[in-house]
């Protein structure tokens, strides 16, 4: 749930942009280290095989060969990007040998040139050589087998087609099929340097190319063993075979950057209890692994004619938590009722937005969803929109009219819980930098001080400094003042836990503000640009029915902080009725169980959808076997598109 | 990577003959050809350009290594054999890493055309196949001359040379690299494109991404688009990191502009406030950037008017209206019950179609009558299995040149040949077999081109496309072609009522395509039909299609400018952080 936080939650006042940045692995200080030591490696190789010093060649090959172990090691994403400038793991490997042996050997002293004409030797070294590529090269062919064409799955078991194969860590085959280098870079100077015979030479050689054949062997065995699976085609059609068995009525389309797969997992939980039969389709690998567990049947196809084959005609519903660009590989298709769930905070103003027109249905917590796409004036109809509450709120305690809680509170507790500062200083609505000590501080000063709960943003400090130092000021207050008051540091108490351990919150305004509105709890919200209370109230509807606070601490309501901590302390019976009514129209009705609420909601979308497509959707019939005709890369690279003429 | 195996074991054929250095040069000229020849065909070495010869650089390089130790050779010359490949590696590297930094910088930001704007645009390195591989035959001989005590003389030469090539490629490139870092911050180009269009005030935003092949959605409406630019103002926004983009666009006067991302996008349309109208003439996913953004009026052209499955996509009612040619693709769109309503649906004329009747008034050539066949392609999905190539196409051309009385013009789509290869080579194969003929002619290009062919013939053999819909605006005999393998004629016949005033051949009556040919070119009988389906398909012809087109663009904007309230442009931004990119 906690996943909800780390994105940038500030409600801004006008659309926010869409954030379509790809979260590129940065290259670390470390990396760069190791990067470094490999090629100060092959520098000293190059070096002591110019200057004829074995040992320093020797010096050198065990740097090189090392450093690479280690970038697989660490799983650096020095590889890649070596890669992508044409010097690879297996060429950098021929480099090494190329320095090490080749080189090191030609301009060795006459004594060891003697060995050069020993017959094996010059037979076998190049035979070494050459393994020494192919393992490496073999090992990196091996693991691009385990990308299955773009199709994975997992769930099926009972439909006759067991889970396909995950790649596999594959760091020690990585590191295996860098033994035979390591022997014959390490070895061969080595023998030089100990000023060995050409038997010794012979023995290098012949160990290497042990370790290289042994490694090029299993790596095709391995690799061999994946196309039992069949071709791309024929695993399309048991696919289809087996999804038909199935017979998903209901499909989860999703498709998001890696950073996005949160967006999928704040459904899972919800899924899980739907009664309609259901599929969940990624149109990216990476979500696979990233998903929350699920008993639901999981497909990835990355081709947009996958999913025209593999949408088979009993699936009615599609939910949609993304907008993304691939949604339309789904949304092309007749027969089926297309439906937005969005991604659980249906406060945040960037999923609004004209596309989403193109559902049949959107479905959104409470009659606030519709007011803010009817505002758009984009041509949306209110009978797309179906109000349908926040399943994912369903573990946030209510307090009731006399103050009990289904979570009890055992003292009077404040929760402070500030956003970050955002991505964009515009978008920065935190309080923490210049509110967070003088609130806690006055809270402390308080004659009875409540317990204090501190629950930052993880992503707090990430831009400005000022925040980390309020964070750490916060920290050392509460420490201070000692008794039980709490800091709650990443991820060790979810958000909604917080909510449930405290009688009033503070916060800024963000979704934490509107998922807390479903505690029916009081509340505090900070004012940190001091914005007129009108201005305010009309920007952000979910502070309505809490006190609002300025920078100074006073309140353009009147009372001032502690009058309003107080107050809400005191359960502020006289507000309730304003947070019920504000948390019905934001989050939609209270129901006893509001995730058999949406699942009802989905088995209901399944019978609006025979009723509105009777007849059986006509699905193609899958590529025949020899159909892999298809110019695969050019397909795959040009994305879903549609033609007409 | 198979080519890597295969010139390391060059390399090792290499050592395994008896080694001379001709033997290891004839090697090295081998590999450069081949290494040349497979980077004309394959896309993919074209992309990795450089990469690829690096690893075969690195290859001959063991080969090298192998010739130097059965050889032998003086410590001296190995010497120099070392420094001179460091060199060459590390130029050759320089090089790579300088394109692909180019081609970073140039991918990811604004580009435009036919626009004074006070801003540089990007400069890009053109990849030309087998360009990168010029030192290699230079820099594999080199270190075995040297070995073999060739004249030092000659060595010298022959470094000086290489050195000389290398560093002749990396002048263009550096100066690309240094004209794209020389330029300003993106949020300054593209608040200078922005400045200058908004002093144009265009209104008419055209979207458009394609593959190279798929070029021809948007060309086929730039006579169109040129008549629009002269009333209203036109944008083509070209989008998602396409080199090929404004390569494949037919010579224009209209402004092109090109964007990255979702992000750019938006703020390019907020910065243009006159922007009203956004016109699509492909339906595709990336269309979505566009239609997200607020405070447009999102129209789908789509790229001509045809029966086909894909033309009524559920992924249309992201539109706010879909501009039709006919009363035929109204009822299309409504029977589909896809959820696109009446209001919806604007019927505007095929505006291309003018050209093909001002063509077809001209006087039609002699006494030869001539017969085009029009295959579609094959599409994206199976559901576009309309293309008659690889089934009939072979059988349709045999009826055809059975008769030494008529002349052939073969008018493939002009993305046949593209993504499946069984149809491209059906097609390769019909063209084959037109030119061993004699007398006979192919057509493969613009929609001008298209309709000259169209124009000159008699009778028309063709699949569901919109070549056999604009057919019907000539009232002329055409035969359709059921490839989808479907021998319910009558269900055919439903689903694709553009077949109906004319004779339908499938895969079983194939045979009698001969004598369907002889009675339509003979005895017109379809005639009346004929001219019903081509008003309910092509619309209402009595003003001239483009100028019927033009009246309902202006319409739709008077409509737009009175009801909706005009954009303004935002309030400058309060920071200037906006384009810092702060990692997740």
């Amino acid at each position: 749930m906690d996943a909800r936080r780390a994105k940038p939650n500030a409600a801004a006042p006008r659309p926010q942009r869409t954030s379509v940045r790809s979260s590129v692995t940065r290259i670390s200080f470390v990396d760069l280290g190791v990067l470094t030591t490999q090629v100060l490696g092959l520098v000293i190789a190059a070096a002591g095989a110019l200057g004829v010093h074995p040992w320093l060649t020797l010096v050198g090959s065990i740097l090189s060969i090392g450093s690479q172990i280690a970038i697989t090691v660490l799983r650096s994403p020095i590889n890649r990007a070596l890669s992508y400038i044409g010097i690879s793991r297996a060429i950098r490997v021929l480099l090494i040998v190329l320095l090490a042996v080749f080189l090191e050997l030609a301009l060795a002293s006459a004594a060891a040139a003697g060995n050069l004409r020993h017959g094996a030797t010059v037979w076998l070294l190049p035979l070494a050589g050459a393994l020494c590529f192919l393992a490496t090269f073999s090992d990196q062919w091996r693991a691009r087998g385990y990308r299955g064409g773009g199709l994975a799955w997992r769930g099926l078991g009972p439909y006759g087609l067991a889970d396909s194969t995950p790649a596999p860590a594959g760091i020690v085959s990585a590191i295996v099929a860098l033994a035979p280098t390591l022997v014959l870079a390490g070895g061969v100077p080595l023998v030089l340097g100990i000023n060995g015979t050409p038997a010794d030479l012979v023995v290098v050689g012949v160990i290497s190319v042990i370790l290289g054949l042994a490694s090029c062997i299993a790596n095709v065995v391995a690799r061999a063993r994946l196309l039992r699976q069949g071709s791309r085609a024929d695993r399309v059609i048991r696919l289809r075979a087996a999804l038909e068995r199935y017979s998903p009525e209901v499909v989860i389309f999703f498709s998001a950057p890696a950073s996005g797969t949160y967006a999928l997992n704040v459904w899972i939980q919800t899924a899980n209890a739907f009664s309609a039969r259901t599929l969940i389709v990624s149109k990216e690998a990476g979500h696979l692994a990233r998903m929350e567990p699920t008993s639901i049947p999981v497909l990835f196809a990355s081709r947009a004619r996958d999913i025209e084959f593999l949408t088979v005609p009993s699936v009615k519903v599609v939910l949609h938590p993304t907008t993304a660009n691939k949604v339309f590989e789904i949304m092309r298709l007749r027969g089926l009722l297309q439906v937005f769930i969005g991604h659980g905070d249906s406060d945040k103003v960037s999923s609004f937005n004209p596309y989403s027109k193109v559902f049949d249905e959107i479905w959104v917590s409470g009659p606030a969803g519709i007011d803010r796409y009817m505002a758009l004036t984009e041509g949306f109809r209110r009978e797309q929109f179906v109000t349908v509450g926040r399943p994912q709120l369903a573990e946030i305690a209510t307090v009731a009219a006399d103050g009990s809680t289904e979570v009890a509170v055992p003292r009077p507790t404040v929760l402070y819980a500030p956003t970050w500062e955002g991505f964009l200083e515009q978008s920065n609505y935190s309080s923490l930098a210049h509110m967070g000590v003088p609130l806690v501080r006055a809270m402390l000063a308080m004659p009875n001080p409540p317990r204090i709960l501190f629950k930052p943003h993880p992503s707090s400090g990430h831009r400005r400094a000022d925040m980390r130092e309020a964070q750490d000021e916060i920290g050392r207050l509460l420490e201070d003042a000692g008794s039980d008051h709490q800091v709650f540091a990443d991820g060790t108490v979810s958000l909604y836990a917080a909510f449930n351990s405290a009688d009033v919150m503070i916060t800024d305004i963000s979704s934490v503000l509107t998922d807390f509105l479903a505690s029916h709890k009081p509340y505090v919200v900070t004012n940190p640009r001091d914005e007129p209370l009108a201005d305010f109230l009309l920007a952000f509807p979910s502070s309505a029915a809490g006190a609002i606070i300025d920078t100074d601490l006073s309140s353009q309501q009147g009372t001032g902080f502690i009058e309003a901590i107080e107050q809400a302390l005191e359960g502020d019976a006289a507000g309730r009725a304003a947070r019920i009514a504000l948390a019905d129209y934001l989050l939609g009705p209270v129901s006893a169980d509001p995730v058999q609420a949406f699942v009802d909601q989905v088995t209901s979308a399944v019978e609006r959808a025979k009723v509105r497509y009777p007849a059986d959707r006509i699905v193609p019939a899958p590529p025949e076997i020899e159909g892999a005709a298809l110019v695969t890369t050019v397909a795959a690279a040009d994305g879903a598109e549609g033609a007409a003429g | 990577m198979i080519r890597r195996i295969l010139l390391l074991a060059a390399a090792l054929a290499a050592a395994a003959s008896t080694v001379t250095h001709w033997s290891v040069l004839v090697i090295a000229v081998i590999l450069y050809v081949t290494t040349a020849l497979l980077a004309r065909r394959d896309r993919s070495v074209r992309r990795n350009g450089d990469a690829d010869q690096t690893g075969a650089a690195i290859v001959l390089s063991v080969a090298t290594g192998i010739v130097v130790l059965h050889g032998g050779a003086s410590a001296r010359a190995l010497w120099e054999v070392a420094i001179v490949l460091a060199v060459l590696h590390g130029l050759h590297l320089a090089r790579h890493v300088l394109r692909i930094l180019v081609f970073r910088r140039w991918r990811g930001v604004a580009d435009w055309r036919n626009l004074t704007v006070a801003a540089p645009v990007p400069r890009r390195v053109a990849p030309v196949a087998g360009a990168t591989l010029v030192p290699i035959p230079v820099w594999i001989l080199a270190p075995i001359f040297a070995v073999y005590d060739v004249d030092p003389f000659v060595y010298l030469i022959l470094g000086i040379l290489c050195l000389a090539l290398m560093v002749l490629t990396l002048i263009p490139i550096s100066q690309a690299l240094l004209h794209n870092l020389r330029m300003p911050p993106e949020s300054a180009r593209l608040a200078a494109l922005t400045g200058a269009l908004r002093d144009w005030s265009p209104e008419i935003l055209v979207h458009f991404n394609a593959r190279a092949a798929s070029a021809y959605a948007i060309n086929d409406w730039m006579t169109v688009l040129a008549r629009l630019n002269e009333q209203h103002r036109v944008v083509i926004l070209t989008v998602d990191r396409q080199p090929w983009h404004f390569d494949t666009i037919t010579e224009t006067s209209i402004p092109l502009v090109h964007l990255n991302g979702a992000e750019a996008i938006e703020r390019f349309v907020e910065q243009v406030p006159s922007l009203t109208l956004a016109l699509y003439p492909r339906n595709t996913s990336p269309n979505k950037n566009l239609l997200r953004v607020p405070g447009l009026y999102d129209v789908y052209l789509g790229h001509g008017e045809s029966d086909k499955a894909e033309a009524v996509n559920p992924a249309t009612r992201a539109f706010d209206e879909v501009w039709i040619a006919g009363e035929a693709a109204r009822d299309r769109y409504l029977d589909a019950g896809i959820g696109i309503r009446a209001e919806q649906l604007r019927i505007t004329g095929r505006p291309q179609v003018g050209a093909l009747l001002e063509l077809a008034t001209a006087a039609r050539s002699g006494e030869r009558k001539s017969v085009v066949y029009a295959p579609t392609w094959p599409g994206y999905y199976a559901e576009d299995g309309y293309s008659s190539v690889e089934v009939m196409g072979e059988q349709v051309v045999s009826a055809l040149l059975d008769r030494d009385d008529l002349t052939v013009i073969y008018v493939p789509h002009p993305a046949l040949g593209t993504l499946n290869r069984r149809a491209a080579e059906a097609s390769e194969r019909i063209v084959a077999r037109l030119s061993r003929a004699g007398g006979h002619s192919v057509v493969q290009g613009s929609l001008d081109e298209r309709y000259a062919a169209l124009a000159g013939a008699d009778l028309l053999i063709a699949d569901i496309g919109s070549d056999l819909v604009d057919f019907l605006a000539l009232d002329r005999p055409y035969i359709a072609l059921n490839a989808t393998g479907s021998a319910d004629a009558a269900a055919f016949a439903e689903a694709n009522p553009s077949t109906t005033a004319g004779v339908v051949i499938d895969l079983d009556s194939i045979a009698t395509l001969g004598a369907v040919v002889e009675r339509a070119l003979s005895a017109d009988t379809h005639a009346a039909a004929r001219a019903k389906l081509g008003v309910r398909y092509l619309g209402d012809r009595s003003t001239p299609p483009l100028d019927r087109f033009l009246a309902a663009v202006s319409l739709c904007l008077d409509h737009l400018h009175a009801t909706r309230p005009a954009r303004v442009l935002p309030p400058p931004e309060e920071s200037s952080e906006l384009e810092e990119a702060v990692p997740e």
